[in-house]
């Protein structure tokens, strides 16, 4: 990955136009220069050039960033405000290391499954006994995020499955952490799906975090170690396909090559992420999906992660699966590919700014009149979910392969 | 500035919208130019009442006030060079009232200009002046700048639409000006004296504008050219002929590649230029003016003309026409804008006159502008840090400036004077108009806090060093 200084002349030909303030979803909530691209990128500037050291409160600045890449793609001059963010972030690890709670929460739990594990299920027992009642109210607040933990993670429940039908071809699935401990029903729909159109599926139950989360808070080397790993993970699949069903899994895992940049490991990293597929965009350019007999009789909306629509370009594909099930009535969604302000732990480390980006995205969805919020990335998946909540919605939010797999069920 | 003073200003506005770490201040010193300059202090007001306290304060101490909108300035008007105060007005957001019995509507300065366009379309009226900043800008900024854009041809600028406002003078004055009236002759017309004034004779709070009905119908087009002056010509000839467009932006090869390298809108990158142009009007009308322009363009020597058949298609070559200042920093990191402006029937002299300059020092300066009424934008594409270039291309825009008043025309269109073109305004207003504005701004702001060392100096003022 570049380091910051690298970026130092891409910063330059930020000339300050503004076209980011018209499209930052940060931005558009505190109304603030520090909260939107050209004023990050001022700030690292005066840093690069010795005039501001990199004090708390820039950090603050930087770490405000969502890091749904909307200002790149409206940036006339083309500058990567993302990457030169997480470049920022990398360089204060550098520095000053991370702040304690980042460091607990990258180092301690999300790099290590069984300590991901205990803390969800430490959370489903505290909310089993009331005892989360008893949290300070800001923390609450950020409990209640989190969707219903699952009795079984998909690894407990895999154990039962049958995978390898003699089809014909066969893919490799990575299985996320969200999906793994939260929303182990999307991969199980998945599994139908693929099975239903000749193709099996390989799940290598022993792969880590995809180190997105490490990737942009800036601990390189962590995110680095977890690809190693994953890719080790992979090394008997045999298959031309890695699919993955999380957007940001998928935006992260195709990045492996420049993130073992100088290792060893850095053609099988490249390999690695040249495999890399989103499960839409599989479903739809390779499979071309054939849909089942059933019906569903839904209206649907789709909300576009950030990791898919602008760092992955996927954005047809998922609305072709939904355009492709019997029954389901489609209706677009206004603003459809702005940021949920999920954006991984930003929900819990920003939450008022958050909330407030949340509530735009929930009123339009509330719009569209959908009974059903299909959207491709966990994440989404639980800050939407979270919305509905907090606004007294019913809606359900699914992603799209499980609507998919519902036309496939055998009915009794 | 003192602690007593600032703790003043919190107690004003409130603590939380007083901002004074070194990190936020960075972010308040700039705007669209290369000049930058650090406030002191970001004051965040709520309302008139609290901009009067916050005047009153400065001007007791003699403290500079700078008010920014969206910070999207062209010309240095938004940079707080003195330091002091910058007043940033984006909590002032509100749009107070869209009146559709008298075709008028009140916002306050800090709406955005794209909000306030969709916010009347929707009720079937129109406001015209339309500055390709008009997603990040505010009304309040367009006001102070007398901002114009493409359809400043058929409609006229800012300045045309203001009826009344709501200013707060240097010593806390609040003054409401004009009214919902078009007609008003009583007494000088304060409401212009303000408009354009560029922050420094007071500060707009609320402004009314006058609206017109929505055209029930437009279309745009594209007229190419296989060379440049076949372009120029054929505006010069359009208005010759009587037929008044919305607009007819021209862009030349440079300017249309830098678009397509970022924007692909479906520009001819491999035409010497084109004109885009757009017509409104009744649907019998809109087709009418598209068949005589089409004929002009042909007889003049354009090789293609090609109607956007969708309201999508043409909303995107309006989209690549928007990004065009900002598609330059691709290729330069200080792209200088300019806006020099003729009377149109010079335009084709003056197009001419800027590519010998650009081959004459060696610069790159693609050419687009709003043609139609004679503001060209030859954007030099340089860098600051070259120091050699930037003599060349001082002289060049010296060559530009002294051509463009010598065809009878205007420093700026648009985008103003502030701090990039100051040194050029005895050239056009003389030593006597210059005198007379220095007056006029000492008359409402004797103690010179507003906006100072913007437009002009006063006598006892230092030249503006580039930060």
């Amino acid at each position: 990955m570049k380091k910051l200084e690298a970026y130092h002349d891409e910063i330059k030909h930020c000339i300050r136009c503004g076209a980011c303030q018209a499209v930052c979803p940060v931005f558009e909530v505190m109304e603030r220069e520090m909260a939107v691209a050209r004023g990050r990128l001022r700030l690292i500037r005066e840093a690069l050039e010795g005039k501001l050291d990199l004090t708390d409160k820039m950090r603050d600045y930087i770490d405000l960033c969502v890091g749904c890449r909307i200002c790149v793609d409206n940036c006339p001059a083309k500058v990567n405000t993302d990457q030169i963010v997480i470049g920022a972030r990398h360089k204060y690890v550098d520095v000053k290391g991370l702040p304690f709670l980042h460091r607990i929460m990258l180092e301690q739990i999300l790099s290590k499954k069984g300590n991901f594990n205990m803390a969800l299920k430490s959370l489903g027992l505290a909310r089993g006994t009331r005892l989360n009642k008893l949290l300070p109210e800001q923390l609450k607040k950020k409990e209640e995020i989190l969707p219903t933990i699952p009795q079984r993670t998909f690894v407990q429940k895999m154990k039962e499955m049958t995978f390898d039908t003699g089809a014909p071809k066969k893919v490799g699935f990575f299985l996320s952490c969200m999906d793994n401990f939260m929303f182990p029903e999307v991969v199980e729909a998945a599994i139908m799906v693929l099975q239903n159109n000749d193709w099996d599926i390989v799940i290598p139950s022993d792969v880590n975090c995809c180190g997105a989360p490490h990737h942009v808070y800036g601990d390189w080397e962590t995110a680095a170690k977890l690809a190693k790993k994953n890719i080790e993970a992979f090394q008997d699949a045999e298959v031309d396909y890695i699919i993955t069903d999380c957007a940001t899994c998928g935006s992260v895992l195709k990045e492996y090559g420049e993130m073992l940049s100088g290792d060893s490991l850095e053609l099988k990293g490249k390999e690695f992420a040249a495999k890399i597929m989103d499960i839409n965009a599989f479903l739809i350019d390779v499979v071309k999906i054939k849909p089942g007999q059933n019906k569903v009789s839904q209206t649907v909306t789709y909300h576009d992660p950030c990791h898919l629509v602008r760092h992955q370009k996927v954005s047809k594909q998922p609305r072709e699966i939904l355009l492709a099930v019997e029954g389901v009535e489609f209706r677009e969604c206004n603003d459809a590919d702005r940021c949920c302000g999920g954006a991984g732990t930003y929900n819990i480390n920003h939450y008022d700014v958050s909330m407030k980006i949340l509530d735009k995205k929930i009123e339009n969805i509330k719009n569209t009149g959908a009974d059903i919020l299909a959207t491709s990335c966990p994440a989404c998946r639980i800050q939407l979910g979270y919305g509905m909540r907090r606004a007294g919605l019913n809606n359900t939010v699914v992603h799209p392969v499980e609507l998919l797999a519902r036309s496939y069920e055998q009915k009794d | 500035m003192q602690e007593n003073i600032i703790n003043e200003l919190r107690q004003i506005i409130g603590q939380e919208n007083i901002l004074t770490d070194k990190e936020d201040l960075i972010c308040y010193s700039y705007d669209a130019t290369s000049y930058c300059n650090l406030p002191e202090v970001v004051v965040i007001p709520g309302s008139a009442e609290e901009i009067s306290l916050v005047l009153k304060v400065a001007n007791k101490h003699g403290i500079p006030v700078a008010a920014r909108g969206g910070g999207t300035n062209l010309c240095g008007a938004s940079i707080p060079i003195k330091g002091g105060i910058v007043l940033a007005m984006h909590r002032l957001n509100k749009i107070i009232e869209i009146d559709g019995d008298n075709l008028v509507a009140t916002v306050e300065a800090g709406v955005n200009t794209e909000k306030f366009q969709q916010a009347v379309e929707a009720k079937g009226l129109f406001y015209p002046p339309d500055p390709q900043s008009a997603k990040m800008s505010t009304m309040g900024g367009n006001v102070a700048q007398n901002a114009g854009g493409p359809k400043g041809f058929k409609y006229g600028v800012t300045r045309d639409f203001v009826l009344g406002m709501k200013v707060v003078l240097a010593d806390g004055t609040i003054l409401d000006i004009g009214g919902k009236t078009i007609k008003n002759v009583t007494g000088y017309d304060l409401t212009k004296f303000f408009t354009g004034s560029e922050g420094t004779l007071g500060v707009i709070v609320a402004v009314t504008f006058r609206l017109l009905p929505l055209p029930e119908a437009k279309k745009t087009m594209l007229a190419v050219f296989d060379d440049l002056m076949d372009g120029a010509r054929t505006i010069s000839s359009i208005v010759k002929n009587k037929i008044i467009p919305v607009t007819l932006e021209m862009m030349d090869q440079e300017t249309m590649c830098l678009i397509e390298e970022s924007k692909p809108v479906g520009l001819p990158t491999d035409a010497a230029a084109a004109i885009l142009i757009e017509v409104d009007g009744s649907e019998h009308e809109v087709e009418r003016q598209m068949k005589k322009i089409e004929k002009v363009a042909r007889e003049e020597g354009a090789t293609d003309v090609r109607v956007a058949r969708t309201e999508e298609e043409a909303a995107k070559l309006w989209e690549g026409r928007k990004a065009a200042f900002g598609c330059m920093a691709l290729s330069a990191v200080t792209p200088i804008t300019e806006d020099a402006t003729v009377p149109r029937s010079k335009l084709p002299e003056m197009v001419k006159f800027i590519k010998d300059v650009a081959k004459k020092y060696s610069l790159s300066i693609p050419v687009l502008g709003h043609t139609g009424d004679g503001n060209l934008h030859p954007i030099i594409c340089t860098d600051e840090n070259d120091l050699e270039e930037m003599k060349r291309v001082e002289k060049a825009i010296d060559e530009i400036f002294k051509e463009t008043l010598r065809l009878g025309g205007t420093l700026s269109g648009e985008h103003g004077i502030g701090l990039a073109k100051q040194k050029y305004m005895e050239l056009e207003v003389g030593q006597e108009g210059l005198q007379l504005m220095r007056q006029l701004k000492k008359a409402v702001d004797p103690n010179n806090i507003l906006n100072p060392g913007k437009i002009f100096l006063q006598e006892t003022e230092q030249i503006n060093e580039k930060t």
